[in-house]
């Protein structure tokens, strides 16, 4: 007999489509996540079937986010079907496991388009008030 | 029965011709109008260049097939896998695994140790330096304190020195008997002081008087 699922949720291994996510740990104003493999249709913070790793989106000391991922429990539920949500698969696609998402193009580019905007905007005021100053009185 | 069942649920039915509107908590009621000062507000959206349309939807469609072909590999894979690890544990080399996959977790180990090594090494140098730089500090304040407190006790000592001992006392009130202060003073309409006689004679304005006025008793007019 194979053992229990990590969460214990071995009622709904089984049934349903599944999806790789991010359920939401940690406690008031420290974020964290665990990466778990469910169900699609349960609870964002049910038991999962399977935890497949973690994220602390919180930079520690030496400023970095750390993801922990087993690999190849996540390669095995890719092959069994499971689908990854937005997030993760923005993170995954980071981390290079798998094809960096569109999003994180189309987020990269608004970026720097509204901060190109910003800039514009600011040398254009600087531009007028300089030119308010030089213009001579008449009088 | 059945025609009695139907008319019921007629009556409890919703009909059409009732207005039903619920009336959203916490929201605006629908029948009521938009606000006055927001109805000719145009909310200006955020601009988007023409193309970017066109460039998602490739980046999607160039997403979907990688990730498609990514998934459909690995299904294949897994497939093998299992295969395999079927035939694997009918021959009974789990042993074998188990090996291998604890050697491979101490070689991480052995990695992960030598880092973390380095990086307390580094913690406890910056520790060090932190205490050192904290000690220096301490020793420079007591020295300062030291020095405030013996200013403070040289300061004290030059107070004492005119104190009346036990020695100098019979001489002390010799010296007090033998000088007399008269305090007595008199003023008149003019404003005019008059001292006690053992002092002076002359009357004198209360504007001249450079007595201390913040320690003496007596109200003077403020100086024309």
């Amino acid at each position: 007999m194979p053992l229990p699922a990590v969460g214990g949720a071995a009622l709904l291994a089984d049934k349903g489509p599944k999806i790789i996510r991010l359920a939401l740990h940690g406690h008031a104003n420290r974020p964290f996540f665990h990466i778990v493999l469910t169900n699609c249709k349960v609870k964002r913070d049910d038991l999962p079937v399977e935890q497949l790793g973690t994220y602390d989106p919180m930079p520690n000391l030496e400023n970095q986010k750390l993801l922990s991922l087993n690999v190849e429990r996540t390669r095995y539920w890719m092959g069994q079907g499971a689908i990854f949500s937005t997030p993760i698969a923005k993170l995954l696609g980071q981390v290079g496991f798998l094809d960096i998402h569109p999003q994180t193009y189309i987020d990269a580019w608004r970026t720097r388009f509204d901060d190109a905007r910003i800039e514009a905007e600011t040398k254009k005021a600087t531009e007028s008030t300089t030119n308010v100053e030089t213009v001579p009185a008449t009088s | 029965m059945n025609a009695i069942r139907t008319q019921t649920c007629a009556l409890l039915r919703v009909n059409s011709s009732v207005l039903v509107c619920s009336v959203r908590y916490a929201r605006k009621p629908r029948w009521v109008p938009m606000a006055k000062s927001k109805m000719y507000k145009i909310k200006e959206m955020p601009y988007r260049p023409v193309l970017e349309g066109e460039e998602i939807q490739r980046l999607q469609n160039n997403y979907r097939i990688y990730s498609g072909s990514l998934v459909a590999f690995q299904e294949k894979i897994s497939e093998e896998e299992s295969a395999r690890s079927l035939t694997a544990t009918n021959e009974g080399s789990e042993e074998h695994e188990w090996g291998r996959i604890l050697a491979e977790t101490e070689r991480d180990n052995a990695i992960v140790k030598e880092i973390r090594e380095k990086q307390l090494v580094e913690e406890w140098r910056q520790i060090e330096a932190d205490i050192l730089k904290e000690k220096t500090l301490l020793e420079d304040k007591a020295l300062q304190d030291m020095k405030i407190t013996e200013e403070k006790l040289h300061h004290q000592l030059n107070k004492l020195k005119d104190i009346i001992t036990e020695d100098k006392l019979d001489e002390a009130i010799a010296k007090a008997l033998s000088v007399q202060t008269d305090y007595n003073f008199a003023i008149d309409k003019d404003d005019r002081v008059y001292l006690g006689r053992k002092n002076s004679d002359k009357p004198q304005d209360i504007a001249n008087v450079t007595t201390d006025l913040s320690t003496s008793r007596i109200q003077y007019p403020p100086p024309v």
